[in-house]
């Protein structure tokens, strides 16, 4: 089942790996990816994720991450 | 700038000298680790700098020592490494620190940021290697970004569930001539308010006929070992620990069933599975502990308290879940419940399971039974004591048969099972806790994967007393082997392994040999009577098996006892 996905990054070195890596070692496969700066200081994420496992649980450990400031499924 | 620094600026210094003032600030008194080109400006820094390095011979056991230190002080362990080779061999270090919650800071020297990204001479992309095993990683490519970062590492590291974090240090960084300010001394955190509403867990721990505490390396972690013994003292409940939770009880008290798990006691495994409440504090149903997952406490509801709400669900469902701070939960928990549980049945029940299982410690030969061995051996040390172990059979005996009296006195590789572990924790342990008899248990595999610090414990003369349990197998392999493989024991015959008492006298460490057990009192007395750092080498079984065993697949009501227990 597929999921959108909006992440507020820090917009800083390796945030975006950092992220984008943790998705694919908890067991979600990203399928697109777009990243756009917001300000100077924000990258604004946009993921959609292949999950067999409930999306919930890779939202907690996204929030996790020191660079995440913000994670939300829009659909 | 961070609003994690101060308002004093300070005449110019070096991005190294930043870096160690940080650290002192920090409260760091000890770091462990290993020099090279890449680190050498905070190497040239600390020559005349009273921080105490501990100069280990692999930085595999620097980061290890660096993790032996925080789980028996409950600071942050640092540890320190050059580039590229020096980085890598960190990462095991980083591993077991992060699958085991262990607050760490690490920093590594880095080539120049105008070489990063060309192949130079000892680069590796740290930041990129070590992303999965820490908490959060830093590429300082500014040196007045130092400050901040150095007092967001040691935030991150200690801050929920603690873990490792490491600063990555270019050396044009450390070399740097900077005005900076001074990161804040370090103060300790106001103590967090439990904000949760507490009512659902009361009513659940009230309807409960058979409850079980399941309490693991959280409640020590959040220095919550008193008032969870509290809450057990409060509602009477039968309690059963992890591994990491090994102490969170004294070993003889009434209500204390012991390890659950795969080499679990048999009286922790059945009261779990009987259970219809299981109340989880500080814990993750690690597969070691539930086995098969959907025959685990089969009739219980699950209570959840724990600080990191990625791993409420993330195994087992929660009924009830409570995420913060395990102190003040449990502190709520006792205030509202005030008396014992009415299950006087169960209670009953479960002494009666605890009578059933009593270990028999006289096996019919006159080898050197381990469990035995290492009973003798906790008791001759005392409830003070640090025990460090390796990982394999003698790690579950000494989990079984030692008694910890405390969480940080028992230190055990538990996510990762890193062998090597032991030796390296156990000198981290001493000297954080110099006064403390600290034993490192270890296994003949084991002990050879960090065998090169026994040179750190002669060069800084630390008391640790070695036992190595020699089976001339890696055990637990070979007992997997023997068990589920037809006895096809490939690759785990090590009876060609060295004298460990040459090597030790090698590295000028005195050792003694154990043969049989009618000389198991007198060679624990040589050893810590022994002063200085000493070696016991001592031959045990190569057929014995831990038991009991969980066999893989099935769940804990299947408990293999073997016949030699």
């Amino acid at each position: 089942m597929n999921h959108q996905l909006l992440i507020h990054l820090r917009s800083v070195e390796g945030a975006l790996v950092r992220t984008i890596g943790l998705v694919e070692r908890r067991g979600y496969a990203p399928e697109r990816v777009s990243a756009v700066p917001v300000g100077s200081h924000t990258t604004m994420l946009r993921l959609t994720v292949n999950a067999q496992r409930p999306i919930e649980k890779l939202i907690h450990q996204l929030r996790k991450l020191y660079d995440v400031q913000h994670v939300e499924i829009t659909t | 700038m961070s609003p994690n620094t101060a308002r004093r600026l300070v005449a110019p210094s070096s991005g190294a000298q930043v870096v160690l003032d940080a650290l002192k600030a920090e409260g760091v008194d000890v770091l462990f680790g290993y020099p090279g080109g890449a680190i050498l400006p905070v190497y040239d820094a600390l020559h005349s700098s009273d921080l105490r390095h501990i100069l280990c011979r692999h930085e595999q056991g620097a980061a290890l020592a660096a993790d032996g230190y925080a789980r028996a002080t409950g600071r942050v362990g640092v540890c320190m490494a050059t580039s590229g080779p020096g980085a890598t061999n960190l990462v095991t270090g980083l591993a077991n620190a992060m699958l085991d919650s262990i607050p760490m800071v690490a920093l590594t020297g880095q080539v120049p940021t105008q070489v990063l990204g060309t192949d130079a001479f000892q680069e590796v992309d740290t930041m990129g290697l070590t992303m999965p095993v820490v908490k959060h990683n830093f590429l300082v490519r500014e040196a007045t970004d130092l400050p901040w970062v150095m007092a967001e590492a040691f935030r991150i590291a200690r801050s929920g569930r603690p873990g490792p974090v490491l600063v990555d240090l270019p050396k044009d960084v450390q070399l740097a001539n900077v005005r900076v300010q001074q990161p804040k001394p370090h103060t300790n955190p106001e103590p967090t308010r439990l904000v949760t509403d507490i009512h659902p867990s009361i009513q659940l721990l009230k309807m409960s006929k058979r409850p079980v505490i399941y309490a693991g390396g959280g409640v020590g972690m959040a220095d919550a070992v008193d008032v969870f013994r509290k809450f057990v003292e409060t509602t009477g409940i039968p309690t059963v620990t992890t591994l990491k939770g090994l102490g969170l009880l004294p070993p003889n008290h009434p209500l204390n069933l012991g390890m659950l798990g795969m080499h679990g006691l048999e009286q922790a495994n059945k009261a779990v599975q009987a259970s219809d409440l299981l109340i989880v504090l500080g814990a993750r149903f690690d597969d070691r502990v539930t086995g098969k997952l959907s025959g685990f406490a089969p009739h219980a509801r699950v209570l959840h308290v724990e600080i990191d709400p990625s791993e409420v669900g993330k195994v087992r469902a929660a009924d009830v879940s409570i995420v913060g701070d395990l102190g003040p939960a449990l502190e709520t928990l006792c205030h509202q419940l005030e008396r014992p549980l009415q299950i006087a049945d169960w209670r009953e029940k479960c002494k009666r399971l605890q009578a059933e299982h009593t270990w028999d410690y006289e096996p019919p030969h006159e080898k050197v039974y381990a469990p035995r061995f290492l009973k003798m051996l906790s008791a001759a040390q005392g409830p003070h004591g640090v025990i460090a172990c390796d990982v394999g059979q003698h790690q579950m005996w000494v989990a079984q048969h030692c008694g910890i009296h405390r969480p940080e006195n028992h230190l055990s590789s538990g996510g990762l099972g890193t062998m090597g572990y032991g030796l390296p924790a156990a000198i981290g342990a001493q000297l954080g806790r110099p006064k403390a008899s600290v034993i490192n248990v270890s296994g003949d595999g084991s002990f050879m994967m960090n065998v090169q610090e026994l040179a750190t414990l002669k060069r800084y003369n630390l008391p640790v007393k070695i036992v190595v349990l020699d089976n001339s197998c890696l055990g637990m392999v070979r007992q997997w082997q023997e068990l589920f493989l037809e006895k096809r024991y490939s690759e785990t015959d090590l009876s060609d392994n060295p004298d460990f008492s040459k090597v030790a006298e090698a590295f000028g460490i005195a050792s003694s040999r154990l043969w049989r057990r009618d000389q198991e009192a007198e060679s624990i007395n040589w050893l810590l009577n022994t002063e200085g750092p000493a070696l016991l080498h001592v031959a045990v079984d190569p057929q014995a098996n831990v038991w009991p065993f969980v066999p893989p697949g099935h769940d804990n009501s299947t408990m293999m006892t073997g016949e030699s227990k």
